[in-house]
């Protein structure tokens, strides 16, 4: 394994920042609003739909992110939406390793991805300049939530 | 990678085209059109006229609707130069990219702001491509830019991308083989890869890094004019923008479609802006598309995707069939015959006008076809009542299938308006 202490301190300032907007990630709890208040990079919204709730934080790059979480408290979406894709490793958490290894066997296109399993679906698409995407638990939505549905 | 949806879609196709010397070679043209008075097909050969093919790619790519042309490219200021041939011609990014892999020049890399080699991590949306950022002079057809700044994917010089290069996709794009082309030439209506924000910022993942040796590396940030350039903005004459123009092609299919590539816009006879619709491009590079009274806000026109990707439930996909995950396209759609359906494009003034396209059954793609124009494929999508995220419409190559499409860049005015804007 290579040595990046230089380019690791040049992002320690995002990945912070990151690592307290949203400690969670798919399939974790949701995101602390006690930390992001702390924040003065990043800008959370929170709001309610009955059966789940909704935390979207815009990164500095101009990135916002959504994370759907349940009453459970357990992020069962994420969708992203700007110039830059998130970093997906924190975003899919520990899905991140069934979307790599997934992603390697899908008809993916330099504009679009999908991985579809049982238990995760990932879409990425857009362009240099332009991404938005989307992942989802299938087996974790809230009782009569579709992902079509959500807002 | 392109490449992986055609072994699924063609069978045996795949081995039989490793067999044989060629692929992607020949030039019949589809129809014979050569009127630029039609707007369609090829048009007459001019200083800046470059020949554009849909082709199989390079030796055993095997691409569909994937649009190639050729480049020459120059030690900056020398006639050591060297022409590339299966170049992706793509409007949905900004700047030329060379694999290394091809590459027989010897190209010093450019030097990162914060000392050491400049190195870029260029994220696509299916893998990311990683390598040095050099000079060069750029010819195609007889148009000419000097000094260049292109990456050079997969150079030996910097063989291991930082971890963080990976974790907006997941795998690397660093081959011919992997990347489906020996190069990329993203001429879309923006100047550079990233612009001012990473004159400024350092987006996360991480773009641009200087490398003070193969493998040490720290984020950068990186002036305007030294990030990776759209080559079109350089050129000396007709640098405002883009045409491409593609003949029609049948439902069946056809093989190394023959087109133009047409540089500047209302700088020459054969580039005047007419009556065609002008939709407008927001800064992210996006349009605006309804269809099914979803009003899409982050739709894309894209010759660098492969087909026409979007939601509609209500069509029939492709079953899942095959062993191993490779084998399925199910995220096709595959219609028991071809439909024709309808969306529209949001205008300036919020008008809309109407664009019809075709959906054809993936699963009957004859081997031998490099150009398909129904191949459609699925995004899931949010639609819930309230406006959402993810609403795209992708209208990939098929899109520019017997018709002209002008691509302005920013900034740039013509008769009809000022860039970014896509027409046709």
């Amino acid at each position: 394994m290579i040595r990046k202490l230089g380019w690791l301190s040049g992002t320690v300032v995002v990945g912070a920042l990151w690592s307290a907007v949203a400690s969670a990630a798919l399939g974790e709890p949701e995101t602390s609003l006690t930390a992001e208040t702390q924040l003065n990079g990043a800008s959370i919204k929170q709001s309610g739909y009955g059966a789940y709730r909704i935390n979207e934080m815009q990164l500095p790059s101009g990135t916002v992110i959504r994370e759907y979480a349940g009453l459970d408290g357990k992020v069962f979406a994420v969708t992203w939406s700007g110039p830059f894709i998130p970093n997906l490793k924190q975003t899919l958490g520990n899905y991140f390793a069934e979307f790599s290894a997934q992603a390697g066997a899908a008809h993916g296109t330099r504009k679009h991805l999908e991985v579809r399993q049982p238990d995760l679906v990932v879409e990425s698409g857009g362009h240099m300049r332009g991404h938005h995407g989307l992942a989802y638990l299938p087996q974790a939505l809230p009782s009569g939530v579709s992902v079509g549905d959500l807002q | 990678m392109n490449s992986l949806v055609t072994p699924a879609l063609r069978g045996s196709a795949f081995l039989l085209c490793l067999a044989v010397i060629s692929c992607g070679g020949g030039g019949d043209s589809l129809g014979g059109s050569s009127s630029s008075g039609t707007g369609t097909g090829t048009v007459t050969p001019s200083s800046n006229v470059a020949s554009v093919t849909v082709s199989a790619g390079p030796a055993g790519v095997n691409a569909i609707n994937t649009l190639y042309t050729t480049v020459t490219v120059c030690v900056p200021g020398t006639t050591t130069c060297q022409t590339i041939d299966n170049i992706q011609v793509d409007t949905g990014s900004y700047g030329l990219r060379l694999l290394s892999q091809v590459l027989t020049l010897s190209l010093p890399v450019t030097t990162a702001a914060s000392g050491g080699g400049l190195v870029e991590c260029t994220e696509f949306v299916d893998g990311y491509s990683w390598g040095p950022v050099a000079l060069v002079d750029v010819q195609i057809s007889g148009e000419s830019a000097s000094s260049v700044p292109v990456q050079l994917i997969g150079d030996s010089r910097y063989p291991t991308a930082p971890s963080d290069c990976s974790s907006g996709a997941p795998a690397a794009e660093n081959t011919v083989a992997t990347f489906g082309a020996n190069g990329i030439l993203g001429i879309g209506p923006f100047a550079q890869d990233c612009g001012s924000y990473c004159a400024a910022n350092i987006p996360e993942p991480v773009e641009y890094y200087g490398c003070t040796t193969s493998i040490e590396c720290q984020s950068t940030l990186v002036p305007v004019t030294a990030q990776v350039q759209n080559p079109v903005t350089m050129f000396t004459t007709d640098n405002n923008g883009i045409i491409i123009t593609l003949p029609s092609v049948a439902s069946a299919g056809a093989a190394n479609v023959a087109g133009s590539l047409i540089f500047g816009i209302d700088t020459e006879s054969n580039n005047a802006s007419g009556t065609e619709t002008v939709v407008p491009v927001t800064d992210q590079g996006f349009v605006t598309t309804v269809f099914n009274s979803q009003t899409l806000d982050e739709s894309f026109i894209d010759s660098g995707s492969n087909a026409t990707y979007f939601d509609d439930t209500s069509l029939t996909q492709c079953p899942t069939s095959g062993s191993g995950s490779s084998a399925s396209i199910s995220d096709f759609y595959c219609p028991s015959s071809p439909t024709t359906l309808t969306a529209e494009f949001v205008l300036s003034n919020n008008s809309t006008v109407n664009e019809s396209f075709e959906v054809a059954s993936a699963n009957t793609v004859s081997d031998t076809v490099t150009a398909y124009p129904g191949l459609a494929g699925t995004i899931p999508s949010l639609t819930g009542t309230a406006p959402t995220m993810n609403a795209s419409f992708d209208w990939g190559l098929p899109f520019f299938y017997g018709r002209r499409v002008a691509y302005a860049i920013e900034g740039a005015a013509t008769s009809v308006g000022t860039g970014p804007y896509i027409a046709f």
